[in-house]
């Protein structure tokens, strides 16, 4: 698999929280790139900055020092509307829980970004989507009346619809048994195969880590490895490594 | 369990700090009333003990007649009594006192109007013993052409010491030489009343007294107790005539102020009431919502072996904490409020001496009382609800999203609205066997009664309604719009609540506008009735009874007018009770003024005799060509044959009679109304003209047509509406404090909700749309509730009303305008809560524990 583009980048990236003695360097000067129509795994222990370099790379929160690309535009010189346009039209999530608005049903909360933006979804990709994740029936139903798989099935129909220059994950599969997990994460890596989109996505599961297509580490706010072709044995392999 | 509180507390102080300044504001308008009307009472107290200095007896006319009317016109005490009065043993001295209606001319040379009270004219009696009046500046009037005015008055119209003052009594202003400024004991004027002060002999030529006088003012002979000297005086004095100790007529007086005081002090506690009322529902409400969004806490209380009791405790004792700050701040408020109030008391033309605001303890002990109960009567329910939250719940996640049943809603509701309704009209409808509750406490009972059973139902229908106001939402506002009128209907209950408070104050606005509307519209309809002259000519403001009647005698030979009626005004007793009479010039007045005649005719009125009001009639069992027994103060028991029953509104008396049999039996001749048909082809505005080079030279009178009487009574009407709705305005303000509050709290819980949204592109300005509207449907809820609620009271209340001749008329127009107006503060409720919201912190909201 080559590398056609870059989807995101960061570049010397810098995240401090706090100050004086309880300072923390979440991200210390990290450099990494996304390529485009990939499925790209973080892993790292607790407190590695994954979380951080997602939540920056998606305009969710700002750098200290450095810079963060999504394609060209950097987010650094964007002030809060810019940002939340990009949100809005580049940018798909996928959030760990507490994906969809209770108010809105399952095809509202698909279609959730375009009627913020104000545009017609292009039903046809819509319907391609809800036909993939298998959800056709459930379309009327309220998040409380759906289960926690169905949820983050929709949550990740919702990130596709609006088809988004790129899609950040927190731990999609995290609050979910492990067949719901699967169906959830083969679902994402169907999209990136066959439907051509990009995924980053943080995790902690080995097992989640290996339906990407690559593996990037991080540990105290740094890159420290990479992997291509995963599987969940040759990741946990590494994570030893890496510990040792 | 007491730290765990304080601790509880703390962490929720921002939520509570709008639900204290809701009891803070209704602690403070009972505070405020009381230490206002407080220090004003000690203030007329001072003021009228100062008034009688120097006099113990006073012989006055016996004033039989009470009537709401303010004022009455006794007869006078000839000179006579005075010689009389002055040879009785043990009094020192004696003197004639007068008083009357004045009005004095500014610098202009317009009517001064005074922004309360009338101005009177006096006499200032030759004595050097210590008076009502205490001297300030210049010198007391000695001779005629002088006066001497209060030094309120004088300052208020830049008048000094030497300047020539015009006076209108009834006639054209006449001028007198400033020589004195003058005091009211302490006070430079008499609760807001001004004075101009005259010589004996000049208060009786520009009173048309002759040699009477109104009162005589005694002093006694040292030793000699007041109480004795009236017993001797009382059997020499003529009928009518009474003698009284001055103490009496001091208390008499003051305790008459202190009346008005109380009526005063009664109108700002309904309203302060309404306030508190409305403010139950926001503390409820909001300690609803925190216990909701403790459960968990609770719960946790609850697992660690707290009991049931130790929780609704908690909850209880958190209640107590913010009644007690509240009240306290209240009780500051209310000070500060008494203090406006003595503001506005002097810019009415009041005069506050240097006395601090008396803030008594029962002030402090009632608004603390009020404060603390309100908070936990209004926690109570919550405080019960927390107390069953299982200990279980600290285990669960978070909000459960069961509709649960509405049928305890419907089934509580129902009757207690139709509880409340019975209780209004049994106040409006049935005749009372019993005094101990009015008719119109009962009244005011049945609507907070109504009120609540309306909040209790009210959930039942807030999804559809919710619905219905927010259905054009979606596509007028898109996703906003239609996420707002979801939000409305997520949680009916407390948006019900929320919404019930502003209820109260739309139906109480809503009554009022209605009220206004019917009375407008009542009187439109008699004046278009019965008003059928061209121009009326009667005299400015309310202080004085009539003008001259040379006005009246030049009128009559202008060309351009074909015929005149002129009126006059006064008070008689007739059978039990007191009488206001009307003469009528008896061959042109049914021609300028319409009225339905029952029985008999005009015909014969002019000689002795009276026609009446059906109504008092039927009550006395007379018919026409009966006899009825009429008390006059001047010619005493009259028999009078009855020649004609009538009945029409746009007529106070119940009596109307001859200007001739007026003349027999009233001493004062002066003319109430001039009524007025023009010749044919006359103009309005030429009459007027015509009309007015005759009064332009009594600026006390003025011309009206029957716009401009429909106009004076719209002005009357809207003053009253606008004072009430200033009022009101306080309960609709805490109102939207509970808007406010309550859109704050659903925020707090939907944090996590509104960063998902922020997170995937909702503009911070979407966000502020999505809850500016969800409280614009909150509001417009509330109001249509109220509005219906209003219309239903406003119906009733006209109903019962209906006997006197109230048309009930709805002014859809102006309910239209509230329910806007209502739209529009709920946009103004929303402000703070949507900034909040459209600044929460997205990645906060969005990473989980």
């Amino acid at each position: 698999m080559t590398r056609t583009e870059i989807a995101a980048r960061a570049a010397g990236a810098v995240k401090v929280y706090g100050e004086g003695d309880a300072q923390v360097r979440a991200l210390n000067g990290i450099d990494v790139e996304f390529g485009s129509r990939e499925f790209t795994a973080i892993m790292g222990p607790s407190g590695s900055g994954k979380s951080t370099l997602l939540h920056c790379l998606a305009g969710l929160d700002s750098l200290t020092d450095g810079h963060v690309y999504l394609g060209d535009t950097d987010l650094g010189s964007l002030d809060d509307d810019e940002l939340t346009r990009l949100r809005r039209d580049q940018v798909g999530f996928v959030f760990q829980a507490y994906n969809l608005v209770p108010t809105l049903n399952a095809l509202e909360n698909i279609t959730l970004p375009m009627a913020i933006a104000g545009r017609k979804p292009d039903q046809t990709w819509v319907d391609e989507i809800i036909d993939t994740i298998g959800i056709r029936d459930r379309l009327q139903h309220r998040p409380t009346e759906l289960s926690g798989g169905e949820q983050q099935r929709v949550a990740a129909a919702r990130a596709l619809a609006s088809r988004p220059d790129i899609i950040f994950a927190d731990e999609p599969s995290g609050n979910l048994d492990s067949t719901s997990g699967a169906e959830l994460l083969g679902f994402m890596k169907e999209a990136v195969q066959q439907l051509g989109q990009t995924i980053v996505m943080v995790t902690h599961d080995p097992a989640a880590a290996g339906y990407a297509d690559r593996v990037v580490f991080l540990a105290d706010g740094v890159v420290v490895g990479e992997m291509l072709e995963p599987t969940r044995e040759r990741i946990l392999d590494h994570i030893k490594l890496l510990e040792a | 369990m007491w730290r765990a509180t304080v601790k509880g507390l703390l962490g929720h102080k921002l939520r509570l700090a709008l639900t204290v300044l809701a009891i803070t504001i209704g602690v403070g308008f009972v505070a405020g009333s009381f230490v206002f009307t407080d220090t004003l009472g000690s203030v007329f107290d001072d003021l009228f003990s100062g008034t009688t200095a120097g006099i113990d007896v006073t012989i006055r006319p016996i004033i039989e007649t009470e009537t709401d009317f303010g004022f009455s016109l006794p007869e006078k005490i000839p000179a006579a009594v005075l010689d009389d009065v002055r040879a009785v043993e043990g009094v020192e001295e004696a003197t004639g006192a007068l008083f009357w209606f004045v009005q004095l001319l500014d610098q202009n040379g317009e009517i001064a109007r005074t922004n309360g009270p009338p101005t009177f004219g006096a006499s200032w009696a030759d004595t050097n013993r210590p008076g009502a009046f205490s001297l300030r500046e210049g010198a007391r009037p000695t001779a005629d052409g002088q006066v001497a005015l209060d030094r309120k008055t004088a300052e208020r119209l830049g008048f000094e010491v030497g300047d020539t003052v015009q006076i209108v009594i009834f006639g054209p202003p006449e001028s007198f030489k400033l020589v004195g400024l003058a005091g009211f004991g302490e006070a430079d004027n008499l609760g807001g009343a001004g004075f101009a002060l005259f010589d004996i002999p000049t208060a009786q030529r520009v009173f048309n007294s002759g040699r009477a006088f109104d009162t005589i003012d005694i002093a006694a002979t040292p030793g000699v107790a007041p109480e004795t000297l009236v017993e001797r005086l009382q059997p020499m004095l003529p009928d009518q005539v009474e003698a009284v100790t001055a103490q009496s007529v001091a208390e008499e007086q003051a305790a008459a102020l202190k009346e008005g005081l109380g009526f005063f002090n009664t109108f700002l506690l309904v309203f302060a009431g309404i306030a508190l009322f409305v403010g139950t529902f926001i503390i409820q409400n909001t300690f609803r919502i925190i216990v909701a969004q403790r459960t968990r806490e609770l719960a946790l209380f609850r697992a660690l072996g707290a009991t049931s009791r130790q929780v609704t405790g908690m909850v209880l004792t958190e209640a107590a904490i913010v009644g007690v700050v509240s009240s306290g701040l209240g009780l500051l408020f209310g000070i500060g409020l008494a203090n406006v109030l003595a503001v506005a008391y002097e810019f009415f033309g009041g005069d506050l001496p240097e006395a601090a605001l008396e803030v008594r303890l029962r002030t402090v002990l009632v608004a603390l009382a009020v404060g603390v109960i309100v908070t936990l009567v209004s926690a109570l329910l919550p405080a019960r609800k927390a107390a069953s939250v299982p200990p279980v719940a600290a285990m669960r996640d978070v909000e459960s999203t069961t509709r649960r049943s509405m049928r305890t809603r419907v089934v509580a509701g129902v009757p207690i609205s139709a509880f409340g309704i019975a209780l209004g009209v049994i106040g409006l409808f049935v005749e009372l066997p019993f005094e101990w509750i009015s008719p119109i406490a009962l009244v005011g009972a049945g609507a907070a009664v109504v009120f609540i059973g309306v909040a209790v139902i009210s959930p039942v229908f807030t999804r559809p309604i919710a619905g219905i106001i927010g259905a054009p939402f979606p596509r007028l506002l898109a996703l906003p719009g239609s996420l707002a009128r979801e939000n409305s209907m997520r949680k009916p209950r407390r948006t019900a609540a929320t919404a019930a408070a502003l209820m109260i104050g739309l139906a109480l606005v809503s009554l009022a506008t209605i009220l206004a509307a019917s009375f407008r519209g009542t009187v439109r309809e008699v004046i278009d009735e019965s008003f059928r002259a061209d121009l009326v000519v009667s005299e400015v403001g309310f202080g004085g009874i009539g003008f001259s009647t040379s006005i009246a005698e030049a009128l009559a030979d202008l060309p351009e007018i074909d015929r005149l009626a002129r009126t006059r005004f006064g008070q008689a007793s007739l059978g039990e009770g007191p009488a206001f009479v009307s003469a009528v010039q008896t061959d042109t007045f049914l021609d300028l003024f319409a009225i339905d005649l029952i029985d008999g005719g005009f015909e014969t009125l002019s000689s002795p005799s009276v026609a009446l009001r059906t109504s008092r009639a039927e009550t006395l069992g007379v018919a026409v060509g009966d006899t009825v027994t009429i008390t006059f103060a001047r010619t005493g028991t009259q028999q009078l044959p009855v020649v004609a029953i009538w009945d029409g509104q746009g007529i106070q008396a119940s009596v109307l009679m001859s200007i001739e049999t007026f003349e027999t039996n009233f001493s004062e001749q002066l003319d109430a109304q001039v009524l007025i048909a023009l010749q044919d082809g006359i103009s309005i505005e030429s009459g007027r003209a015509a009309v007015e080079s005759i009064t332009d030279a009594f600026p006390n009178v003025q011309i009206q047509d029957q716009a401009d009487f429909k106009a004076q009574t719209e002005s009357q009407i809207n003053l009253i509406l606008s004072l009430i709705f200033v009022m009101l305005l306080l309960s609709v303000l805490i109102a939207l404090l509970g808007i406010t509050n309550t859109l704050s709290l659903s925020i707090i819980e939907r944090t996590r909700e509104i960063g998902l949204l922020r997170a995937v592109g909702m503009s911070r300005k979407q966000v502020r749309r999505m809850i500016r509207w969800e409280s614009v449907i909150i509001s417009v809820f509330g109001a249509v509730l109220g509005i219906c609620l209003g219309i239903l009271f406003g119906w009733a209340v006209v109903r019962a009303l209906s006997e006197q001749g109230l048309l009930f008329v709805l002014p859809g127009g102006q309910l239209i305008g509230a329910l806007f107006a209502a739209g529009v503060a709920g946009v103004v409720a929303a402000v703070l809560p949507a900034w909040r919201a459209s600044r929460l912190n997205v990645l906060n909201a969005i990473s989980y524990e």
